[in-house]
């Protein structure tokens, strides 16, 4: 179900299929930002796996795609 | 903070009252100085939320943006890090300052610089217990 990222930095290794989602949706980087209300370089960080989203935006995320939250960020540890 | 803006000039001309008083009694001009430093802060902290209110009235999609881009939880982040950073920079060359000027034998240099770290260490401890309790 689309390309997996890795966390390479922040408190923990996390994956996540947001580039994969957004691109499902047709969403671009910018317009996913504006929905978000987030800046571009932001939506660009989470998908490379170099930021870790507060909960905060990650309800929204998951909110705005109709998913929930372990949809689009896995633990690692989950996976385990 | 727009309800502290609104009473700005009437602070302004209150401190400027104080200041001409203390002035007229012949108090240390120094002191007086320091009041006129406050007015002139506050004047300038007036005249930047008067441009922003400004700027925003004119551009509300922009501004918007710009509000977005200052809120964004990431660069809030980038900026709480490289304010870390930058205070370990500012402790680390304090104390090699202090080391520096009490080699040279300037003692009162080296207190100043000693106290100012003790109070940067005394905020940090405060600061550290009331998120402690708050959060």
């Amino acid at each position: 179900m689309g390309k997996i990222v890795w966390n390479r930095k922040g408190a923990g290794p996390m994956k996540n299929r947001l580039e994969a989602i957004r691109r499902e949706r047709g969403l671009t980087q910018e317009a996913l930002a504006g929905r978000l209300e987030v800046s571009r370089q932001t939506v660009g960080s989470l998908e490379n796996g170099r930021y870790n989203p507060s909960i905060t935006l990650a309800f929204k995320i998951a909110r705005l795609f109709g998913l929930r939250i372990e949809d689009i960020f896995i633990d690692e540890g989950e996976e385990e | 903070m727009k309800k502290f803006m609104k009473w700005i000039p009437l602070l302004v001309l209150l401190l400027v009252l104080v200041a001409v008083t203390l002035g007229l009694l012949g108090i240390s001009p120094a002191f007086v100085g320091g009041f006129g430093t406050l007015i002139g802060a506050l004047i300038g902290l007036w005249i930047a939320n008067t441009v922003t209110e400004r700027k925003k009235r004119r551009d509300p999609n922009r501004f918007k943006q710009q509000e977005i881009l200052e809120k964004d939880e990431r660069h809030v982040h980038i900026r709480e890090k490289a304010g870390n950073v930058a205070g370990a920079v500012t402790v680390i060359s304090l104390l090699v300052a202090v080391i520096f000027f009490t080699a040279l034998h300037h003692d009162l240099v080296s207190l100043v610089i000693l106290i100012v770290l003790v109070i940067y260490f005394a905020a940090f401890f405060a600061a550290q217990a009331y998120f402690n309790r708050k959060m």
